[in-house]
Parts: structure tokens; C-alpha cells; sequence
């Protein structure tokens, strides 16, 4: 039986497609050179996408904590007119998103609105068509008393912008549209429990240990744009503390409630994170945070 | 000279059938995949890919405590039924389909955050002579809102 995994396949559309966008003069260097280089990268950031949770999840789990929702947290709507840069506005793409769906979890709908505007303007201004960003846009405002409708619409405003970008070769913009969303959520958590003693919100930001060996692939491969070489040195030295967090696990054991019908995979885990590790994330979160929000 | 641009002619065709690949797939999720999750919210994550009969794919996702989740393995009619097993790091098996009659999908909790590999099998044709046919699979996860 062949194996082939699914990160080798997105690899192989899209190494070959970057090797036909290349300038006729180095034609033969593209095709021998980038073809190998260009595998490692989508695989890369394949790997983040199945890894890396989308605002989605990480509000949710902040949500399940049952914080206080606090109004300070959010990248200011209104910030949305400093961004100019594709970076930049990828990146705040993904904050923005982080925080409409925070807002959206605690019913602050006036706040929704104010950052499904300033989506729609980044979505505008990155060239994503009507029909993968703002046409959607429009749907959560007819929806907008609705949790459900809402959660499923921003999912699908995600993933039609993913697909588009991917599609259209644009996995670089997609990528830090993924990182900012992911750093928002870091950034409303830690704040969240710097507040408050909360064991699950703890966790939760130890847990992040998962994501980020894949978010780190994704860094070093796109260190040549200025706006994550920026953030480099911040995310290394991120890198150092979560290798210290360990988490394990005991055997599994899958049970299912005759009554209610629910499938559990039981297992406890372990999780050690010291003061000093929260405090160091925190503080390295925050000014991550600050480069790319302002 | 000429070879290059063989090659370069090549790799566009190649590319192209690519391209309309991952558009197909892209609408055969949100309209014959998507529809699978319901009541679960989709967590906005697409994980589509064309495979070969005979293919077999994984990829490792995270699982959020007490998160009640449904996993949907979407695989296009003509690849016939998929294999799917979710298996934890330790390379325990904790859900196989062959043991639920080939259902598509599984809704489950767990207990601790946790990451598992979902293992996805496409079966190869057992008659001779045929062509190896390939269409799309796509593996989505949504939660409830337990709120």
C-alpha cells in the first residue's frame, strides 16, 4: 500500500505552481532549486493548519472558564485604519477575528459589529473577493442574534478566505492571518489570568505547547518577511519557555453513557507549568502582541 | 532549450489539474461534507485533499477538554468506503469505523486536551485491469456550544 501523507500532496500543487511563477531567465534553476524548498514550506504550513485552533476554539475554551468578559482586552476597531502593509493587515485579519469571536461569546453584539467592519475593510484591502469575505460579512449582520449562525458563518468566512489564498498562492497571507488570530487568543487568556486564579485557563495556555512546535515551523519558514522576522526573537525566546512546560498523559480508555449516549476518551493529564514559565508567556505575549496590533 | 520548456509545459498542465482539483474538493466539502456536522459548529479548519485508491493519509489534530466533538471523514462516492481510526500518542487505537459499519463520522468527548491522529485508508479496487480512480476526502471536526 502506497503512503502518502496529505501535507505531501498539498505540497506537490503547490511546489509545482510556484515553479511556473518564476521569471523565464532562471526557469531551469526554478524548477531544480525551488521545487524541493517550496514542498518543505507547504508541508509546513499544512501541519499548522490542522494544529494551530482557529479563534474559534481558543474563545470557546476561554469561554468555559467562565471570565468576566472585559471590554480592554480587544484590539480596538478603530486601530484598523494604522494597518497599510499586506502583512500587517493579514495579521490583524487574525486578531480581529480572535476578537469578534470573543465579543460573540458574550453577546456584546454592538462590539461584533464594530469588528466585523473592520474585517470587511482588511478583507477589501487583502483583494479577497466579495464572495469568499464580505458577501459573508453581510450574513452575520442578518444573523447577528444568533450564537450558532454566527460561530458557522465566521468558520466559513475563515475557511473561504483560507481556500481563496491557498488557491491563488497567497499561503504566506493565510499563514499570518492563522498566527495573529492565534496570538489574540494567547493574549485575551493571559490577561484574563492575570486577574483571576483559574486552573482550566491555565492549562489551557500550557496546552498551547501543542500548537506551537507547528507555529514555529511556520515562523522559521517565512523569516525572510519583515514582519515575522520582527516577531522572530519574540517567538524564540516563547519557544524556550514552553519546552520547559510538560504535559502527559495516562492510557486512554474510550467509554460510552448507555443513557446519555456520550463517548468519552478518559485519560488525566499532567500538567506542569511554574509561576515563572506563566509569567515569562505572558510577558512575551504581550509584546508580540504590541508589535503587531500597533 | 526545448526541454525546459517541456518541463515548464508540463508542470502548468500538472498545476492546472491541480488547481481545478482543490477548487472541486473545495465545493465538494461545503456541499456534500458540511452538511455532516450538523448540529456540531464547524471550527472553520479545511482538511481536504485528492487521494488515490489504495492512499492512506493522517494528520494529527488538538482536542479541548470536556469540548464535545464530531469528527466527519467525507470521501467522494467514487473511492468507495473510507477507513478511518483516530489513534492517541502513545499509538492506542481508540475509534476504528470498521468497528461501527464504515459510519462517517464519530462524535466523541475527551476528557483532557489531548491530540490524536486521525489514519485515513482509502480501499483498492479488486478488479483487474481498471483504472485507479482518485477523488476527494475531507475530514472536518465541529463542537457544540455547550454554553
Amino acid at each position: 500500500m502506497k503512503y502518502i501523507k496529505i501535507a505531501v500532496l498539498f505540497g506537490l500543487y503547490f511546489n509545482l505552481f510556484g515553479c511556473i511563477n518564476k521569471s523565464d531567465s532562471t526557469k531551469k534553476e526554478v524548477v531544480t532549486i525551488d521545487f524541493d524548498k517550496e514542498t518543505d514550506q507547504e508541508k509546513t504550513v499544512k501541519k499548522i493548519f490542522f494544529n494551530l485552533p482557529s479563534p474559534i476554539e481558543i474563545t470557546q475554551t476561554i469561554l468555559a472558564t467562565k471570565s468576566p468578559f472585559n471590554n480592554e482586552l480587544p484590539n480596538s476597531a478603530t486601530n484598523v485604519t494604522n494597518y497599510s502593509s499586506s502583512s500587517d493587515l493579514a495579521l490583524n485579519f487574525g486578531v480581529y477575528g480572535a476578537d469578534l469571536c470573543y465579543c460573540r461569546v458574550y453577546d456584546q453584539l454592538q462590539s461584533s459589529i464594530s469588528y466585523l467592519a473592520a474585517i470587511r475593510k482588511i478583507t477589501v484591502l487583502l483583494q479577497i473577493p466579495e464572495e469568499e469575505g464580505s458577501e459573508t460579512i453581510n450574513r452575520i449582520e442578518e444573523n447577528i442574534e444568533n450564537r450558532d449562525s454566527i460561530f458557522q458563518i465566521i468558520a466559513e468566512t475563515y475557511t473561504g478566505a483560507d481556500g481563496y489564498l491557498k488557491e491563488n498562492d497567497r499561503d504566506l497571507t493565510a499563514a499570518l492571518i492563522i498566527v495573529g488570530g492565534w496570538v489574540e487568543g494567547m493574549y485575551i487568556a493571559v490577561n484574563l489570568l492575570n486577574t483571576q486564579t483559574n486552573q482550566s485557563l491555565l492549562n489551557n495556555i500550557a496546552e498551547q505547547k501543542y500548537s506551537y512546535e507547528n507555529l514555529m515551523s511556520v515562523i522559521a519558514e517565512y523569516r525572510d518577511n519583515p514582519a515575522i522576522a520582527e516577531l522572530t526573537p519574540y517567538f524564540e525566546s516563547l519557544q524556550k519557555v514552553y519546552a520547559q512546560i510538560t504535559i502527559t498523559h495516562d492510557k486512554s480508555v474510550v467509554v460510552t453513557d448507555q443513557e446519555t449516549k456520550v463517548t468519552t476518551i478518559e485519560n488525566e493529564s499532567q500538567i506542569s507549568i511554574t509561576p515563572q514559565q506563566l509569567k515569562e508567556i505572558t510577558n512575551l505575549i504581550v509584546e508580540i502582541r504590541s508589535k503587531i496590533v500597533s | 532549450m526545448k526541454t525546459i520548456r517541456t518541463l515548464i509545459l508540463l508542470f502548468g498542465f500538472v498545476a492546472g489539474i491541480q488547481t481545478i482539483g482543490l477548487s472541486q474538493c473545495k465545493t465538494f466539502t461545503k456541499n456534500d461534507c458540511k452538511p455532516k456536522l450538523d448540529p456540531y459548529i464547524y471550527n472553520g479548519q479545511l482538511n481536504s485533499a485528492v487521494l488515490n485508491e489504495g492512499d492512506f493519509a493522517e494528520l494529527m489534530l488538538t482536542f479541548y477538554s470536556n469540548q464535545d466533538y464530531r469528527i466527519v471523514v467525507c470521501a467522494a462516492d467514487e473511492l468507495g468506503k473510507v477507513v478511518f481510526r483516530l489513534v492517541d500518542t502513545e499509538g492506542q487505537v481508540v475509534f476504528t469505523n470498521e468497528d461501527h459499519g464504515m459510519i462517517d463520522y464519530w462524535d466523541f468527548r475527551t476528557k483532557s486536551t489531548q491530540q490524536l491522529v486521525i489514519e485515513v485508508s482509502v480501499p483498492e479496487s479488486t478488479k483487474e485491469g481498471e483504472l485507479a480512480k482518485s477523488g476527494c476526502v475531507s475530514i472536518l471536526v465541529g463542537f457544540l456550544d455547550n454554553q
